[in-house]
């Protein structure tokens, strides 16, 4: 758990000042297994509880409508963007809050790049 | 809690209840007929009617309208007849409404307008200017032209679609054979789910949403009507996620001003 604490230490300097919260979560059972954020104050279990079952309605959604495996949920809001991408074979997901700083494209490119990596440092 | 579906429709409910994880009943009173929705940790396990019981029961009142409902918290039944999760329950619900509101409107159609009224009245009833008499005939076909321009400016478009928050399509351009209720429906249930877990976490609305699956973007977009939103469809690997975004930006304000308002 020490190397994906550090990988998601590296994703936070990546994205600077735009950087929010980030959590990677086991989409079976909702938990978290590793987080970050700017604020001590985020609720962390409610929050991802509540993205777990948007992610697994997502899930649902594309195998209904047959156009394969999620990739990644992206939302706009006013103050930002929240960006929940599966991870390796779909058992865990990997959620990141950003503010409308935030370039979307290099967003994009540093979750696409680190996905693999925490994958690869996750136990199984 | 009390109240009446005009204020919070039947979906709304189930899907608080669901994502709550809620154990308890929902009485619901509609002139003389009394139904009765088990919850148990989010999901409903049984639906009463009458003498009835089970899924159909669900799917016979979700299109109620104007009910009175009250909600009994930890009331369990001993009866299990429904074992879908209730999302998968209010998608189908959902489903089956849609059919049921086409196939009404299809009816009204057909009863209002006979296909010998030219005879009856001297006129041919697919003439242009018959057609153009229609002020919400002339509103789809706008809608539909907006969206046939976006399926010319967003390569790999599958299908467009304006569809309001209740899942049924208002005006669609499609270019496969899919099915696009099928879409409407999934992209709604998404899309609220998404809005309501939003304003509970970080009190903020969606402006837009988009799902990238192996094959597809899917993207949702609410116009300036937040009972309605653009849904658009595309293959991943023809359209390009800016071009995407700008172009449902410019057609969300288009759409917005041959709405009704």
């Amino acid at each position: 758990m020490i190397k994906i604490q550090e990988l998601i230490g590296e994703v936070r300097n990546e994205l600077g000042s735009s950087f929010i919260a980030t959590d990677i979560v086991n989409l079976k059972d909702g938990l978290p297994i590793a987080s970050a954020s700017i604020s001590p104050d985020i609720n962390v279990d409610e929050n991802v509880a509540r993205m777990t079952m948007v992610m697994k309605l997502a899930t649902k959604v594309t195998d209904k409508i047959q156009v394969g495996n999620v990739d990644d949920l992206l939302t706009t809001i006013k103050s930002g963007y929240l960006l929940m991408k599966t991870i390796g074979d779909g058992s865990y997901f990997w959620i990141l809050s950003v503010t409308d700083e935030a370039t979307l494209g290099m967003v994009r490119i540093i979750m696409n790049d680190y996905a693999d990596k925490i994958w690869d440092a996750i136990p199984k | 809690m009390k109240g009446n579906l005009r204020t919070i429709p039947l979906t709304t409910l189930v899907q608080m209840f669901g994502q709550s994880g809620l154990t308890g009943r929902l009485d619901l009173k509609k002139e003389n007929l009394n139904a009765q929705l088990f919850f148990k940790d989010g999901n409903i396990v049984d639906a009463k009617l009458g003498e009835k019981s089970g899924r159909s029961v669900f799917y016979a009142i979700i299109g109620w309208v104007d009910a009175d409902f009250s909600l009994e918290t930890d009331e369990e039944t001993s009866t299990v007849t429904i074992s879908e999760s209730w999302s998968d329950l209010l998608l189908e619900g959902l489903l089956k409404l849609d059919e049921s509101t086409k196939q009404t409107i299809k009816e009204r159609e057909t009863k209002v307008i006979p296909d010998d009224i030219g005879k009856l009245f001297g006129f041919d009833k697919n003439n242009d200017e018959i057609k153009n008499l229609s002020p919400e005939v002339n509103m789809a076909n706008r809608m539909e032209e907006v969206l046939k321009d976006l399926s010319q400016e967003i390569p790999g478009l599958i299908t467009a679609a304006i569809v309001g928050m209740d899942g049924l399509g208002v005006a669609h351009f499609t270019n496969s054979d899919g099915d696009p209720d099928a879409v409407n429906a999934q992209a709604t249930i998404l899309l609220k789910l998404v809005s309501s877990t939003l304003e509970k976490v970080i009190h903020e609305k969606v402006e837009d949403l988009l799902l990238t699956s192996d094959l597809t973007y899917l993207m949702l977009k609410q116009l300036d009507d937040p009972n309605y939103f653009l849904g658009i469809l595309c293959y991943r690997s023809q359209a390009n996620l800016g071009n995407m975004r700008l172009m449902s930006n410019t057609m969300v304000n288009r759409l917005s001003s041959v709405m009704p308002h």
